[in-house]
């Protein structure tokens, strides 16, 4: 660098507040005896002044774009973009809720009766009472209808208005081609539900012919409508028992990979169907093991659990691998 | 709320979290685009678009530079992308010549003391950035205009600090040398100097 660009430079520099001592040393003395660089100098800065002037942005403008981004947001649910991301997560919907039919119809009940009016037994409950479809496959509503009376028999905690949807549209699964009005009772629920942490999607979802449930929303965040739209339900996976009352910040599904890659958490569960990992949340560690799931050929997607509270100030979320 | 939350929340389809991000870079973003541009207009279409495009692809957006770093790199994309655009529609400037020959004949107008106002400024600026090379456009922008840090341009440029530096003082010397010219800007004695040179 000669003299003069290293002069310039300086002059450059002294803008930003990033000379030292003895840089500044240097070009003072020399804008001293330089008055080429000393003009350099002032025309720097009255340039920089000028394109650093505050400007403010037109008043309309926030507006504007949020405008785009809720009309985006729009034409995303419409539009399903990643429809082979999108079914796990309905898969996995459909799932729970067919665990949620085993745990209520079965021999597990007598273990939420003794719990008596504790979260726990008002979000089984909840999950039985709200309801699913109209036209799937019969038998498996039939015993939902079961599950979902018994359900409601056995937990007098539960609101009447839960209690009527559990009688109305009894079933405990959620169906693939719901009916409108179902969403519409669901969204009834939310009033009398046991409490409305859960979920943030769920008021939104309910708006649309969507399977939601009352507050324990079995539907993924913010995908419901997509969700509903899917043809059938392949595959159930048992969520395990000592999961369901775990609160967490995320809950995110991997499915279709092949070798899944190191996770930096802990493995609380595992079977043939799937392994249940429990992470640090951070952004860093969130963002670092859901990219290294991607690359390792999984999709991912985000999953709100029936047996979850997420709540995003836990120290921890979940990822569920599904198997094959 | 801390930016980290947010982006998580952002990065799962929320809405209202990404709307936070708006509001903390909107101005910045807005700031950018109008002294590229030029328009208020065109500032307003650009900022829009850079959000578009931001919360289309936020899942992607793994944390591996700042969120800032991210989101000027998609702005200074578009802008140059709109820059191009409107070259290659010369009919948004009626007053652009045949060829590049006659561009001096734009530079008579105005006298060197004739006040300008915001919205003449916002042109006159516009106008000399789009005469330096486009690299040069670049880090005048990030650096004098969005006011970001040697250190976030290095991760936006993908080049060194030290050629921050280098390539600050070379941009800013050959847009002196634009202003000088072009007269409306910097002035009388100014360009009696030899050092960037003007026509004058």
């Amino acid at each position: 660098m000669s003299d003069e660009e290293y002069f310039e430079q300086l002059c450059s520099n002294s803008l930003d507040g990033t000379l030292t001592d003895s840089e500044r040393e240097k070009l003072e003395a020399h804008l001293a005896e330089c008055p080429s660089c000393a003009a350099l100098k002032d025309d720097l800065e009255r340039m920089r002044a000028l394109f650093s002037e505050e400007i403010e942005p037109p008043a309309s403008l926030h507006e504007g774009i949020m405008q785009r981004l809720e009309q985006e947001s729009k034409l995303k649910v419409v539009r399903p973009e990643k429809p082979a991301r999108r079914m796990p997560v309905f898969t996995m919907v459909a799932a729970a809720a067919v665990v949620v039919l085993v745990v209520l119809g079965g021999g597990l009940m007598p273990m939420f009766s003794t719990v008596g009016n504790s979260r726990a037994a008002d979000a089984a409950t909840a999950e039985g009472a709200v309801a699913g479809g109209s036209d799937a496959d019969a038998a498996v509503q039939e015993s939902a209808e079961q599950a979902g009376i018994s359900a409601y028999a056995k937990q007098p905690a539960q609101s009447d208005a839960a209690g009527v949807d559990a009688e109305e549209s009894p079933a405990s699964t959620f169906l693939a081609e719901p009916a409108p009005n179902t969403a519409e009772q669901a969204a009834d629920a939310e009033t009398s539900a046991p409490t409305s942490e859960s979920t943030d999607g769920s008021s939104g979802a309910a708006a649309g012919p969507a399977p939601v449930p009352g507050t324990y929303s079995v539907a993924p965040s913010g995908d419901a409508p997509q969700s509903a739209r899917m043809e059938s339900v392949q595959s159930a996976i048992t969520v395990p028992e000592s999961l369901r009352a775990m609160s967490v910040a995320h809950c995110y599904l991997a499915q279709g990979g092949a070798e899944l890659p190191d996770i930096g958490g802990e493995l609380l569960a595992t079977d043939d169907q799937a392994s249940w990992f429990l992470l640090d949340n951070d952004l860093v560690t969130i963002q670092e093991t859901l990219g290294a799931v991607e690359d390792a050929g999984f999709a991912v997607s985000d999953y709100v659990d029936a047996g979850l509270t997420i709540d995003s100030k836990a120290s921890s979320w979940l990822l569920i691998v599904v198997d094959g | 709320m801390d930016e980290k939350h947010i982006l998580a929340r952002a990065r799962r389809g929320e809405l209202p979290a990404f709307e936070e991000l708006v509001r903390r870079y909107e101005k910045r973003v807005y700031a950018v685009a109008l002294r590229s541009s030029g328009s208020p207009e065109d500032a307003a279409d650009i900022t829009q678009e850079v959000f578009l495009r931001a919360w289309r692809s936020i899942e992607s957006f793994r944390g591996d530079s700042g969120f800032s770093t991210w989101l000027f790199r998609i702005t200074m994309n578009l802008c140059v992308d709109f820059a191009r655009h409107k070259h290659a529609q010369p009919q948004t400037q009626p007053l652009v010549g045949e060829d590049d020959a006659e561009r001096p004949i734009r530079d008579t107008a105005p006298t060197p003391e004739e006040h300008l106002d915001n919205s003449e400024l916002g042109r006159e600026l516009a106008a000399a950035l789009d005469e330096v090379s486009e690299e040069h456009r670049r880090i005048v922008l990030l650096r004098d205009v969005s006011g970001m840090s040697y250190t976030e341009i290095a991760e936006i440029l993908e080049i060194s600090e030290g050629t921050v530096k280098s390539r600050l003082s070379r941009a800013r010397i050959a847009l002196r040398t634009v202003l000088l010219r072009r007269g409306n800007l910097l002035p009388s004695a100014a360009s009696n100097h030899t050092k960037g040179g003007g026509d004058a």
